[in-house]
């Protein structure tokens, strides 16, 4: 029987999803390819060979060579250093949004979806009212009320995006709350916030990690997006969106200006999405070994 | 009971993989189903009572499973050899299987009628007009009105749809029904209802019949032999008599044990002690050997064949080997 | 003095079809130390009446006596109390246990709300639950889905025990498990009770377990009582027209059993918005006008109870 393999006492869930996560070949490349772009974040200083704001004039619009791998903006900036440092703000507000809305998202999920009737009927009529108006308005419309910035955008992306997590929340809530050992956990007096929080929430959380991974990366979209319409970070902090807003303008002849930060922007979000599909096949106790 | 045999299975081996761990599921089974007979197979949870009827069937998920030895024949032909295609000819005209959850087998977007109707389509050349009057008649064949055939399966209850499901087995006049814990998830009077109209279908129709059930009492009514599984084994396979009147080996003499008795008052049960052996790490000798009161040396060495102990009793267990004198 | 006693106990549930009478006006008394068999077919009631004893469900109406005090209305403090003497073994070994608990957790954690216990003899204490239902101390770090439906319930059994209790409400305790192991847990429940006193209400719907188990079997169909007295003589001579067809519906492991079947027609409906007669008339072959008017469980002879105003016809 398989009680006779000793495993780890703790962390033993964790090391399980690793190990059926590294077989899957895709999930496993959106996680490295994530992990080189946080690190070279991190490290940006020593890795880019210029300066964000550093304007090389007599290079203005030069195409990728050797000494600017990405070419040149319309400022002359280096576009290789520029998406370095560009990928602290991104990835910022891609993770601290989600963790924005996740926290706020959750809890009222859990609430909801663990008091069930007047309590969950009050909290999901507001959000109802929430998701009337759709999520990039939404971000929109509080990013213009708060003004732009990098805080800001953060606030504005992860508020707007409550909704979503609070009815996964609430729904996964409510299966795991159906099964008998919560009535176990009733019966011998488990009190409601020990139940929800161990007994429900350790329970519910596996689609909820699968959403945030897939969240960081449309996240990181909108706030592309938002800088796309000059309410995300502002120049000349560097930032994939606002880059890509920025070259808009010379698109037709310096095709470079824009496909980088492009790219960027994309392979993030593919990867993000690569790793979130490998972690639910990865989490689903239904496909255990 | 005419005595020609309608499938016989040789020496099956089914195993299933799963990570690292091989699953011995089926390790050597050889039976045969005679016409107009009906054949128990008892035994426990993971014993590998399924996985026989599906490869029967050729209807087993590959992969994981995967048959590594034995010959299935029916009709003279080896049906492990045969192509999807023949197969498909096969599963419905002659062999058809009911399974334990009856909602698995109907679609719920349909109402019942078509989906009967849809399966006398795939198998006889017949009009649409004609396909629904005969699931009229099968519905009313299984003891449901006929115009109940315009509900969708959500409108039955569990007993009722397992009737439908019986129906849509039994409507092209398949030779062998194989009836996998067919009432297990119902309740008890509904179980009887269902059990009897099951026996007068058998019975008119001659159909023969592999019931798989952990139920003794079940067996007793229904079937003519009886084959104890044990860990993808059988262990014990004789008719109806042999087995609960001359019971040989220890594994059914503790499923016996282990059952409370209606008829006299028992103090206290005598279970088997210990449980099913892991199936992808099956223990040497005879597989029972650790859970049974009679072990010896030679029992956990020894392979164990099949003993006739009298026509038509085989028994896996050295404590019946005819050379041993007692 | 009875343990528990239940009066006129009702469970209604608000469905979109109409109030679901799950319960309807049960009474019944249990002595300490014996065990009450609950029958019946899935919808009966019988696990919702369980429930409800335990507080697990409100009420609706009816009292709940237990060691002679009312505990239908209780404070939540109360309500722990109480819980320490009335606890439940689940049907499902699978979904009664936390997946992301460890066996040692899962019986510690009684232990834990209690805070009684200093963490050394809470330790020495799930050591010894697990001594007592038989599971081996290896087993301390494993997880549920590392074991197997037997051990599992070993667990829920270990749960039950911990702030020792005197009556436990066993819902299908071994439904869910293979005949081999069955018997295991069925001895092991027996050994237990008669160790510690226990009282055991016993529901299920496998009839040759609660012969073997019970003292007295009540009979439940539709939300009601319609027959209760003692195991034995409940098998010998049932009087309900409905016992009756439950019983020889069983079938039975022996080759030689001559079993008269009744077969009865239809099957067994919902109990919404029912009507105020027998609920059993519409399908039982005894039915008469009388039916229809509300059936009393009397006492047909001393300890044995019926609600069938025919009775006396049925048992001629």
């Amino acid at each position: 029987m398989a009680t006779e393999r000793k495993k780890a006492k703790k962390n033993s869930r964790f090391w399980e999803v690793m190990r059926r996560l590294r077989k899957n070949r895709l999930a496993m490349a959106g996680l490295v390819f994530l992990l080189l772009m946080i690190l070279i974040s991190i490290f940006a200083p020593l890795i880019a060979p210029y300066g964000y704001e550093t304007q090389d004039l007599y290079n203005m619009f030069a195409l990728p060579s050797a000494e600017h791998p990405f070419g040149t903006d319309n400022l002359g900036r280096d576009i290789f250093s520029r998406i370095i440092y560009g990928g602290r703000a991104s990835l910022t507000i891609g993770f601290a949004s989600v963790a924005v809305s996740a926290v706020f998202g959750m809890t009222l999920g859990a609430i909801a979806g663990y008091y069930g009737g007047k309590v969950d009927m009050v909290i999901m009529r507001v959000l109802d009212v929430f998701q009337a108006v759709p999520a990039i308005l939404m971000s929109i419309a509080i990013s213009a009320t708060l003004g732009p910035g990098l805080v800001n955008a953060i606030l504005a992306i992860g508020l707007s995006t409550i909704p979503g997590y609070s009815r996964m929340t609430r729904a996964s809530f409510m299966s795991v709350q159906g099964m008998e050992y919560i009535e176990a956990a009733r019966a011998i007096h488990c009190g409601d916030r020990r139940i929800m929080l161990k007994h429900v929430l350790p329970n519910a959380v596996s689609p909820m990690i699968v959403q945030m991974t897939m969240g960081v990366g449309s996240c990181i979209s909108v706030a592309a997006m938002l800088s796309f319409i000059g309410l995300g970070v502002q120049p000349p902090s560097p930032e994939w969106g606002a880059m890509l807003s920025a070259g808009r303008n010379y698109i037709r002849d310096y095709w470079h200006i824009v496909l980088f930060p492009g790219l960027a922007i994309m392979l993030t979000v593919l990867s993000l999405n690569m790793l979130g599909d490998g972690l639910r096949d990865a989490l689903d106790p239904r496909l255990k070994n | 009971m005419s005595g020609e045999s309608l499938i016989s299975v040789k020496d099956l081996v089914v195993e299933y993989t799963s990570g690292e761990d091989v699953v011995h599921a089926v390790n050597g089974v050889s039976f045969e189903l005679n016409a107009g007979e009906t054949l128990g197979l008892v035994g426990e949870t993971g014993a590998g009572k399924t996985t026989i009827a599906k490869s029967i069937l050729g209807i087993l998920p590959d992969p994981p499973a995967k048959i590594r030895g034995g010959e299935i024949f029916m009709d003279g032909k080896n049906m492990l050899k045969l192509s999807q295609k023949e197969m498909r000819k096969v599963r419905g005209n002659k062999i058809a299987m009911i399974f334990q959850d009856p909602m698995t087998a109907l679609n719920p977007m349909f109402v019942v009628g078509d989906q009967i109707a849809e399966v006398i389509r795939l198998h006889e050349k017949i009009s649409k007009a004609g396909a629904a009057k005969k699931s009229m008649e099968l519905l009313e064949m299984v003891g449901i009105p006929g115009e109940r055939g315009r509900e969708y399966p959500h409108q039955f209850s569990g007993g009722m749809k397992q009737r439908v499901v019986i129906a849509m087995a039994l409507a092209c006049n398949p030779q062998v029904l194989l009836a996998d814990e067919p009432t297990t998830a119902l309740d008890v009077t509904i179980q009887a209802q269902v059990l009897e109209m099951m026996m007068r279908l058998r019975d008119q129709r001659g159909t023969s019949m592999l019931m798989i059930t952990h139920d003794l009492g079940i067996v007793a009514e229904v079937c003519d032999k009886v084959a104890v599984i044990y860990a993808g084994e059988i262990v014990e396979m004789g008719t109806k008599e042999h087995i609960f009147d001359f019971t040989s080996h220890p594994y059914t003499e503790g499923l016996f044990g282990s059952l409370p008795n209606l008829n006299t008052k028992t103090k206290r049960l005598k279970p088997i002690p210990g449980m099913m052996p892991n199936p992808s790490s099956l223990p040497a000798g005879c597989k029972f050997h650790p859970r049974c009161p009679y072990a010896t040396e030679a029992c956990k060495t020894e392979t164990v064949p099949l003993f006739e102990t009298e026509p038509g009793h085989l028994v896996r267990c050295l404590r019946r080997d005819p050379r041993q004198v007692r | 003095m009875a343990l528990l006693e239940v009066q006129n106990l009702k469970k209604y549930f608000k469905t979109p079809r109409g109030i679901l009478h799950a319960v309807d006006d049960v009474t019944f008394s249990l002595e300490e130390g014996k065990t009450l068999g609950v029958v019946g077919e899935s919808g009966c009631g019988k696990s919702t009446l369980g429930r409800t004893i335990l507080h697990l469900l409100d009420s609706t109406g009816g009292k709940i006596f237990f060691k002679g005090e009312d505990i239908t209305v209780v404070s939540r403090n109360k309500l722990g109390e109480l819980r320490e003497d009335m606890q439940i073994i689940f049907q499902d070994p699978f979904s009664s246990l936390n997946p992301r608990f460890s066996v040692s957790q899962t019986i510690r954690e009684p232990l834990e709300l209690r805070g009684r216990l200093s963490k050394a003899e809470m330790e020495e204490e799930v050591d010894r639950l697990m001594e007592v239902v038989g599971l081996a101390p290896r087993l301390r770090n494993s997880y549920p889905h590392e074991l197997d439906g037997g051990r599992r319930q070993r667990i829920g059994i270990a749960r039950a025990l911990a702030l020792k209790p005197k009556f436990i409400v066993c819902d299908e305790p071994v439904s869910a498990l293979d005949v081999s192991i069955q018997a295991q847990i069925l001895n092991l429940m027996l050994d237990l009770q008669e160790k510690n006193g226990l009282t055991y209400m016993f529901v299920t719907h496998d009839l040759s377990v609660v012969k073997y188990i019970s003292d007295e079997i009540a009979v439940m169909y539709l939300g009601q009582m319609v027959e209760k007295c003692e195991s034995d003589r409940l098998f010998e001579r049932p009087i309900h027209p409905y016992t009756q067809a439950l019983l020889s519906a069983i079938p039975i492991p022996d080759i030689h059993a001559q079993n008269k079947r009744i077969l009865l027609k239809g099957e067994i409906t919902s109990p919404i918005n029912p009507k105020p007669g027998c609920r059993f008339a519409a399908r039982c072959a005894y039915a008469t006008e009388k039916c229809r008017e509300p059936q009393e469980l009397r006492e047909w002879e001393p300890g044995h109870f019926v609600a069938c105003c025919r009775a006396e016809e049925v048992s001629a």
